[in-house]
């Protein structure tokens, strides 16, 4: 596939303030009648910057790359882009005054128009020149992979194809910045994979903000520099992926990311470095995290923070808690054991074993976790 | 591990499937229904345009090829419709787009008014546009608009047809366009406007091209329905000299009798052409219409500051084409004598008094009101066990005869009707009486003209239903009859009670195919508000108008209560 000169694509503005972010959303709250779908929600992206916006469907995040792309008016709150006002308490500009692009969910390619006449509409409505209108089709074309394909019409083409029309429908414009909402979401595996590939790429050689709405966390983790996880109208957690991974801000995003499993602990003492000495279930653990005075607090846990050890080791000794492994399960490479703790048997805890763990009775012991902050 | 229950053998299969079931039984009683009243009548018709000259098949053909008449009425036909096309695609497209996609308030109400004309039957429309538009109008006079006393209305002309008709259809057009916006998804919308594209622009580049086979399709459709029209020709165009296909019949059968059957079933042929035609075209556009993916409904846009003027042009467009001529037909029953002005002292109710004093209106009354119920009841009957074959058991033979029972619908009324002459005209067999001259005739004519009315909710609900539902009934042992009665008539009940008031509804008021099978003694209302009109006693046919379409309007509100139940769609004219 042909490659871009960013410089060509990469909107540039006059540089008035040193570094507008290009999206700055603050305070933003929408409701739909009853139902509050954000309550009041921040959001920041640099130029160049892929956002995963992340959460279970309801959670707001689409409505939030709603009220970027200007469909929706914020009840309160504003949006900026590029340090100009787009949404605030007097004014409104519509979606088609903003110059963003956007790749939906069912492509959105019109019927009726070829390929080329698609990916060209918004450059004949800027009056571009003929020629130059035919050199941008042709060229957002060749990034994606399309160019035998211009004369095409939609109906003509594979699901796959179509995503690519989209994405290069987005392009032509040049957009400063490229929303994405659920682009992925009606791909096989294979396919997605692939146009994974080509938003990384794309983003890098554009130096397009892309915002990327998606409910799916591995793809969210896999593509983004920050990842926002939303519930509820609220933002969670703004973070890197691998900080969302490591250090979750509460329950939500710890079950939501990764499968994490979360369990009470006793606070002990204070182990200095931002560490906790903590009790699980009576068990002593170093956890990461520090407790701020609670005597008791919640810890997140993965399948390969624990691992099991035998009931008695050699030499008669033992470590660890009592627990009964119930199930396994091969997960290519590591097998994850369904495990019942004696202590509480009302919980099934998940654990990463390099080999097939025997059914019965088992000690459990803790090489990591990390202590929620206090909510 | 818990102990599992050894597994419950199948009782051993003896008996072989009976080689004639129940449900063989039904679809048998189901063919002979839609063969004697749906397909003879109309069978009959062709075999009676090609044969009534014996061994020269194209004789009346040749005969209606030179005459001057036909060729009249037909040339006359084929423009008045065409100007209703015109103006049914012109206003219902306007008008959907207008309550679609602009945030007008009141769209509810909009939808109702303007799609009350699906109501009101042509001849009582035709005649309260006559009333408004007329010299003696009780609305326009007062404001000094109306034609001078003395002078022809002015709807009394080609025009004056053309603009009815096309004022009627235009709900046919507007119902497409909704449709097809109805399955648009915004993101089309949407990736148009993030593209740089003004509401207007947007509905030009994408929005109007997506909805053209739409538009047409509706026009089509009002193309087909202004040809077979026979209220508003028969009310319009008799008094204008503006002879139509439809009318031709009509006063060739009324003035010559039975003798003339061969010559009117050649016009009937060239009707039954056009629509197919017509209907052929719609068929083809809609087969044509790209699958389009589905997804959240269009939003509508934000007109700010021009709403209030926007409102202003949809309501007075409504106002004037939807409900000053049903005001005009109320002033009209209630104007003492033609020619004196109404006001509060003026306005009397003699007329009603007067009508209901004379005993063929109280007669036309009882008898459509019988003819409309029992119409009713028996399509809704039929429609169970018919809708259940071809929509849920998917029987072949049976989905045939569903295609089968919507031509009698399909095709002009008043050409149903010669063919049922031409089937009923001779004593039954084995009775060896003729049901020419009774009410019985009619209500044959009803039962093969308004069966599809009452299948298309009946299948509808029927399309909801999972298959389970029956099959699990019929793992319980339940017969077919018994699954009809006891599982599937209670699930479709709502839908199936609609589609028994429309036919109700449609039947109550309808002249088309009355106009050629009434007789003295069996006179339907229809035949009576069309008799006095033409007697020139329009006061009194306005009085009897709006008492029959006061029945039709309370129905309606009847099935809008309804509407909550049924599958959507099945309420014609719900927002």
């Amino acid at each position: 596939m042909a490659s871009l000169n960013p410089a060509d694509l990469a909107a540039p503005t006059g540089a008035a303030v040193p570094v507008a972010p290009r999206v700055l959303a603050q305070g933003v709250v929408k409701s739909f009648g009853l139902t509050h779908a954000l309550r009041g929600v921040d959001l920041q992206a640099a130029p160049g910057e892929y956002i995963a916006l992340l959460g279970p469907s309801g959670c707001g995040k689409t409505t939030l790359l709603r009220v970027i792309a200007g469909f929706e008016r914020p009840d309160e709150g504003s949006l900026q882009l590029e340090g100009r006002s787009m949404s605030g308490a007097q004014h409104h500009l519509p979606p088609e005054q903003r110059g963003l692009g956007m790749v939906f969910q069912s492509y959105a390619l019109w019927p009726h128009m070829t390929v080329a006449d698609n990916v060209g509409f918004a450059l004949s409505l800027r009056k571009l020149p003929p020629a130059e209108q035919r050199r941008r089709v042709d060229e957002a074309l060749a990034v994606v992979g399309l160019s035998d394909l211009a004369s095409r019409q939609p109906a003509q083409l594979s699901g796959g194809q179509r995503q690519r029309v989209a994405l290069a429908r987005c392009l032509a414009m040049r957009p400063p910045v490229v929303l994405l909402d659920e682009p992925l979401a009606n791909l096989d595996t294979h396919l997605r994979e692939a146009m994974q590939h080509e938003f990384r790429r794309l983003n890098r050689e554009l130096g397009a903000t892309f915002i990327h709405v998606t409910h799916d966390h591995a793809e969210a983790m896999s593509l983004a520099d920050r990842v926002v996880v939303m519930e509820d109208g609220l933002v969670r957690q703004d973070a890197a992926p691998e900080q969302l991974y490591r250090e979750p801000s509460c329950r939500m995003v710890a079950e939501f990311v990764g499968g994490g499993m979360v369990l009470p602990v006793t606070v002990w003492a204070d182990a200095g470095d931002g560490l906790t000495q903590a009790g699980l279930w009576g068990m002593a653990c170093l956890l990461r995290g520090v407790a701020d005075g609670r005597a008791t607090a919640t810890a997140c846990f993965r399948p390969r923070d624990f691992s099991l050890e035998p009931v008695q080791l050699p030499g008669g000794t033992s470590v660890g808690l009592r627990c009964q492994v119930v199930d396994s399960a091969y997960r290519g490479g590591v097998y994850i054991a369904t495990v019942r703790p004696d202590a509480e048997p009302q919980a099934l805890l998940r654990v990463e074993c390099t080999q097939r763990p025997v059914p019965g009775p088992a000690r459990l012991t803790v090489r990591d976790g990390w202590l929620l902050p206090a909510a | 591990m818990q102990t599992v229950a050894p597994l419950a053998r199948p009782s051993s299969f003896t008996g072989a499937a009976p080689r004639f079931s129940a449900e063989h039984a039904l679809t048998a009683a189901l063919l002979l229904w839609v063969l004697v009243l749906c397909a003879w009548p109309l069978a009959r018709l062709f075999v009676e345009a090609f044969s009534a000259v014996p061994g020269q098949p194209f004789a009346l053909f040749a005969e209606a090829w030179d005459s001057t008449r036909v060729w009249r009425a037909f040339r006359n036909t084929l423009a008045a419709s065409a100007g209703a096309t015109l103006v049914s695609m012109l206003l219902g497209t306007s008008v959907a787009l207008l309550l679609g996609l602009t945030d007008v308030r009141a769209r509810a109400s909009a939808v109702f008014v303007f799609l009350l004309p699906l109501l009101i039957p042509p001849q009582i429309l035709a005649m309260a546009w006559a009333e408004l538009l007329g010299p003696g109008s009780a609305i326009l006079a007062p404001l000094g608009l109306a034609p001078a006393p003395g002078t022809p209305n002015p709807l009394y002309s080609g025009t004056g047809v053309a603009l009815v008709m096309g004022v009627e259809h235009s709900a046919v057009v507007f119902l497409a366009v909704r449709a097809a916006m109805r399955n648009l998804p915004r993101d089309l919308v949407e990736a148009a406007r993030l593209a740089g594209a003004s509401p207007l622009l947007v509905t030009r580049r994408i929005l109007l091209p997506l909805l053209r086979p739409a538009m047409l399709a509706g026009a089509a459709v009002a193309f087909v329905s202004a040809i077979g029209n026979f209220g508003v020709p028969a009310l319009l165009g008799i008094p204008g000299r503006f002879p139509m296909l439809t009318t031709l019949i009509y006063q060739r059968l009324n003035g010559f009798g039975p003798k003339v059957l061969g010559e009117v079933s050649v016009i009937g042929v060239l009707l039954v052409l056009l629509a197919a035609a017509g209907l052929g075209l719609r068929a083809w556009l809609v087969r044509r219409t790209g699958s389009i993916e589905r997804g959240a409904p269009l939003q509508p846009f934000a007109l700010g500051a021009r709403r209030p003027w926007a409102e202003a042009l949809l309501w007075l467009l409504l106002g004037f084409c939807c409900l000053l001529p049903l005001f005009a037909l109320v002033a009209g029953s209630l104007v003492p004598a033609v020619g004196v002005p109404l006001n509060a002292d003026t306005a009397s109710l003699a007329h009603y008094r007067s009508v209901l004093g004379q005993s063929n209106v109280l007669r036309a009354f009882a008898n459509s009101f019988m003819l409309a119920a029992s119409a009713a009841l028996a399509c809704a009957l039929v429609a169970v066990p018919f809708a259940y074959l071809a929509t849920l058991r998917r029987v072949r033979a049976v989905r045939v005869l569903d295609a089968v029972a919507d031509a009698p619908y399909a095709v002009p009324g008043i050409v149903l009707s010669i063919g049922v002459i031409l089937v009923f005209l001779k004593p039954l067999p084995l009775l060896g009486v003729s049901l020419y001259g009774t009410l019985g005739i009619i209500f044959v004519a009803y039962l093969s003209r308004f069966l599809p009315l009452a299948l298309r909710p009946a299948g509808a609900a029927f399309e909801t239903l999972d298959r389970a539902v029956d099959e699990a009934a019929q793992m319980a042992g339940a017969g077919v009859l018994t699954r009809l009665r006891r599982v599937l008539l209670p699930l479709v009940a709502p839908s199936v009670a609609a589609g028994a008031i429309l036919v109700f509804m449609t039947a109550f008021n309808e002249l088309t195919v009355s106009a050629l099978l009434w007789s003295t003694g069996a006179e339907t209302l229809g035949v009576v508000v069309f008799m006095l009109h033409y007697e020139g006693n329009s006061p009194a046919a306005s009085a009897v108008a709006v008492m029959s379409i006061t029945v039709t309007l309370l129905l309606a509100i009847v099935m809008s209560l309804l509407a909550r139940r049924l599958p959507p769609g099945t309420v014609p004219w719900q927002a």
